[in-house]
């Protein structure tokens, strides 16, 4: 043999090994989880709704280990829900407006309801929306109401109307805050111009909602979801469109900033539970979330991130009553953000606003 | 006259930019005593945001995964790129330079984007390794050319004396070109370490939800708004980056004070 | 071949493996992907058709603005970081002596801070009630609070504040090679301070010059992060939009194509930069000499 080759070869050899160690190194996680089952569940949910901090107690209790990861977005758990056909991930947290899509691709599994000891006290005017009628698939976790935040001080001199328009067509000279989301941005302004969002995908309304945005830029502080508070508690800003949970707590504290509803109207989130397709892991799961629905838990989590409960029972001390029970009244007038425009028309919205 | 006022214009910028550059600093150092939360004025000393950061066990994860990562990777890109710079064939180590340096030049946002898709590309789950990997890259492209300018300033009469005394290829590597390279292997790996800690571009896109580290913890923070553990965890971390700076200094003096090699 | 000089061709092979990890590591992490990049840029879905059209879907004034702005945002960082730096490089190799080395100590705490929290410090200090208001309203220079936050300004003071070390060390680095009896020399013959600076230290400091100024315009024009948190989400920039595309839009596709787009305007320009600040190194030191 030639010496050439001969060293041609092993050199060959050697690429294969360490490009092998690289493999191994690369895919080795994901191989070790698949053989290696655990007696633990991977959540997949928003990192302002619930973290790993009060699941301490139930993996004391019942030794099940649980895996908390969290989302940003609605999309980015599509994706990692389709990346394993559900089998990642055993529970997840999808918006209202993700369950349809999820539903319709298989991604969701059926809820038994014998499993679960809660459902009795989840408040009825949680139940039976339009993307689960009658349940079947998600438990309401979090719901919250989008509305106005008013800084009362500021409009000493006789309050105006309380509708959209003073965030999108001020009478007077002052900054206002939007939520980073565009969903929630685009379907503000739409129900703010034709008073509701059926006809939203049509060309001239999405025109109107682009020039109505990018006039608005000009007096808008900032695009944020998680800041709002603090612009509105530091009066940089006297009027903001912000969510029910985010003003209420901060109308504890500060006295003078207030929430309403417009009179347009008003939209609505509720975050549910849903156990995905593919888990295997089904008892686990249902003692995960029976413990997750207790009144003790909740009102831990209540505490910590400023979010009401979806069962009755739960003390919120330092909210007026009036903002955390989810009544039918309330309810009634609250649209949600139905799919009623793709997302990719939607995000090029956002951009052409942004840009 | 004249001279006077010139003599004192540039020190007096250079106070000045020390200013600059030091103020969101002890800023947030003073304000991590300060009892208020929201208000920017000063309410009164308390301890208490660094009793709470010390109580958030989520800090400590995400600081124990960024530890992780960074040992792992500094680790890595050392014996990888040490083991390159020494057994690296001469000639093509020297147009490789470039393959290194523009590891660096590029925006990171392109490097992490990339290794993204190639990724999700190859079904490979986000989580440490990919973390690693990413980190390790950069580590590379800060120790490789440091290395081997180095290597290249060492005293070749050194090597050939000890070849000429009877020693071993392996011989030489191991006790003279790697003990005299010993100062630029630490210095860049510190480098590197410093870097993998503080990187936030690749953490963002490439950890998955498994691997959070600090950055991205603060970064998920700093999206809500200010917060006062958030300040008492900056001056812990001034206080470390400080140690480690103070130590990588004095290990340089003593180096210089026991004579360079040279 | 027998086993015992196959072990040995083995063994002289060993150094081609130890510095193989380091060359394959770059190759599979940085070059592959690149290409991965292009390909997912130019092909979508399962089917292995080359097609350009997520290109065509991005040459539109939106995304031509966008793109602009990141260039300005580069271009502009990289001048303010020239303006700023330079003054310290030159104190620093010329002027400072024997406490040079504390003054570069001193200089590395705060760069060696995670960059989050410098963020983070200034907001402390730009927002509406933040203390640089309280300050100047205290003292009487202004009525009313600025808006020194969720703008370009914020952006602006965080970006030279964040890329001014990636500035200073190219210049540090050429102005320390400086000969300094070259200043002597000018300064003896009758030249001003100024006519010094201009004639014979600036031009010589070129190269660091140049060097800074890419480096500082092409990691400016990519980034995200800084806009994001300070910008107040108004202001979409290169950085945003990819990240915007991988992670919220999901589209792979889209975001190869923008980022391979933007990847080639930016080579462009820096090529730009770099031939029209190279004129300038090498036309002054030919006339020197």
């Amino acid at each position: 043999m030639n010496a050439r080759v001969v060293r041609v070869g092993i050199r060959i050899g050697m690429l294969a090994i360490v490009i092998g160690f690289l493999g191994i190194f690369l895919y080795g996680q994901q191989l070790i989880r698949q053989v290696y089952e655990e007696k633990s569940i991977n959540i997949l949910v928003w990192p302002t709704e619930l973290d790993a901090e009060f699941l301490v107690d139930f993996e004391k209790d019942t030794g099940i280990k649980v895996y908390v990861n969290y989302i940003e977005m609605n999309e980015e758990l599509f994706v990692k829900l389709r990346a394993y056909r559900g089998a990642g991930y055993d529970l997840v947290m999808p918006s209202d407006y993700a369950v349809q899509s999820l539903v319709n691709e298989g991604l969701l599994a059926k809820i038994d309801k014998s499993k679960l000891q809660f459902l009795d006290t989840i408040y009825p005017a949680l139940l039976g929306h339009y993307f689960d009628p009658h349940n079947n698939y998600t438990i309401p976790f979090f719901w919250d109401i989008y509305g106005l935040g008013i800084n009362k001080d500021y409009f000493e001199q006789g309050m105006p109307e309380v509708s959209w328009k003073l965030i999108f067509d001020p009478a007077q000279d002052y900054l206002v805050g939007m939520p980073a989301d565009y969903r929630e941005m685009i379907y503000i302004a739409c129900k703010y111009l034709y008073g509701s969002i059926d006809n939203l995908a049509q060309p001239e309304h999405i025109e109107a909602i682009k020039e109505l945005l990018c006039k608005q830029k000009e007096w808008v502080v900032a695009y944020t979801g998680l800041r709002m508070p603090f612009l509105l508690a530091s009066h940089s800003i006297p009027v903001a469109s912000a969510s029910l949970t985010e003003i209420a707590r901060l109308s504890y504290e500060h006295p003078e900033i207030i929430y309403e509803i417009p009179k347009e109207g008003t939209f609505g989130i509720i975050d549910s539970i849903a156990i995905s397709q593919g888990s295997q892991k089904q008892e686990y799961v249902y003692a995960f979330l029976n413990y997750l629905y207790r009144p003790d838990v909740i009102t831990k989590y209540v505490k910590k991130y400023g979010i009401f409960s979806p069962i009755k029972g739960v003390v919120i001390d330092d909210v007026p009553a009036k903002y955390t029970i989810p009544t039918q009244a309330l309810f009634n007038r609250v649209d949600f953000f139905r799919n009623v425009i793709d997302q990719y028309t939607l995000s090029r919205i956002w951009v052409s606003i942004v840009a | 006259m004249q001279k006077k006022k010139s003599a004192y214009f540039l020190p007096f910028i250079v106070g000045l930019f020390y200013f600059f550059l030091y103020l969101p600093i002890v800023v947030l150092i003073i304000f991590s005593f300060n009892e208020d939360p929201f208000v920017f004025y000063w309410k009164g000393f308390s301890f208490k945001w660094y009793m709470k950061l010390f109580q958030a066990g989520e800090v400590w994860d995400a600081f124990k995964n960024s530890l992780i990562v960074a040992v792992t990777s500094t680790s890595l890109s050392i014996v990888m790129g040490t083991l390159l710079v020494v057994y690296g064939a001469k000639r093509q180590l020297a147009n490789l330079q470039s393959l290194f340096y523009s590891i660096l030049a590029m925006p990171e946002i392109v490097l992490a984007v990339s290794m993204l898709s190639f990724f999700s590309f190859m079904g490979v789950s986000l989580g440490f390794s990919t973390l690693i990997a990413g980190h390790t890259l950069l580590g590379l492209g800060y120790i490789v050319p440091i290395i081997y300018i180095r290597f290249n300033e060492l005293d070749k009469r050194l090597v050939e004396a000890a070849y000429d005394l009877g020693a071993t290829p392996e011989q030489v590597i191991y006790t003279i070109i790697i003990p005299l390279l010993r100062p630029a292997i630490f210095s860049s790996g510190l480098l590197a370490f410093v870097i993998s800690l503080d990187d936030f571009v690749f953490s963002f896109f490439c950890a998955g939800g498994t691997a959070q580290t600090l950055p991205i913890y603060i970064f998920a923070m700093i999206k809500t708004g200010v917060s006062p553990v958030i300040a008492a965890l900056s001056s812990v971390l001034l206080v470390l980056s400080s140690a480690i700076v103070m130590m990588a200094a004095l290990l340089q003096i003593k180096r210089i004070g026991k004579g360079a090699t040279r | 071949m027998n086993k015992q000089s196959l072990r040995a061709t083995i063994a002289k092979e060993f150094t081609f493996l130890f510095s193989l990890p380091a060359l394959i590591w770059p190759l599979v992490f940085l070059c592959v992907p690149l290409a991965t990049i292009l390909y997912l840029s130019v092909v979508s879905g399962t089917v292995p058709i080359i097609s350009f059209h997520k290109y065509f879907q991005l040459i539109d004034w939106m995304h031509t603005r966008i793109i602009m702005r990141s260039l300005i945002l580069g271009f502009g960082t990289a001048v303010m970081c020239l303006v700023c730096a330079y003054p310290i490089a030159y104190f620093f190799a010329i002027k400072a002596g024997r406490f040079k080395n504390l003054f570069l100590f001193l200089l590395m705490i705060p760069m060696w801070t995670n960059f989050l929290i410098q963020v983070y410090g200034w907001f402390f200090l730009l927002e509406y009630n933040g203390l640089i208001n309280t300050f100047l309203l205290k003292v009487g220079l202004i009525n009313e609070p600025l808006y020194l936050m969720n703008n370009m300004v914020a952006v602006f003071i965080l970006m030279i504040y964040c890329y001014v070390p990636f500035m200073l060390m190219p210049l540090y680095t050429i102005l320390e090679k400086l000969n300094i009896h070259l200043l002597e020399a000018s300064s003896d013959l009758g030249a001003s301070p100024m006519q010094t600076f201009m004639r014979i230290t600036l031009p010589l400091s070129m190269p660091g010059i140049r060097t800074g100024t890419l480096l500082v315009f092409v990691l400016g024009f990519g980034e995200f992060a800084i806009p994001a948190l300070v910008g107040g989400g108004k202001y979409m920039m290169v950085g945003s939009l990819i990240s915007y595309y991988f992670l919220v839009v999901r589209d792979m596709g889209l975001g190869a194509a923008f980022t391979v787009l933007s990847g080639l305007v930016l080579i462009f320009f820096s090529f730009c930069i770099y031939l029209i600040l190279g004129v300038w190194c090498l036309r002054d030191t030919k006339e020197e000499i």
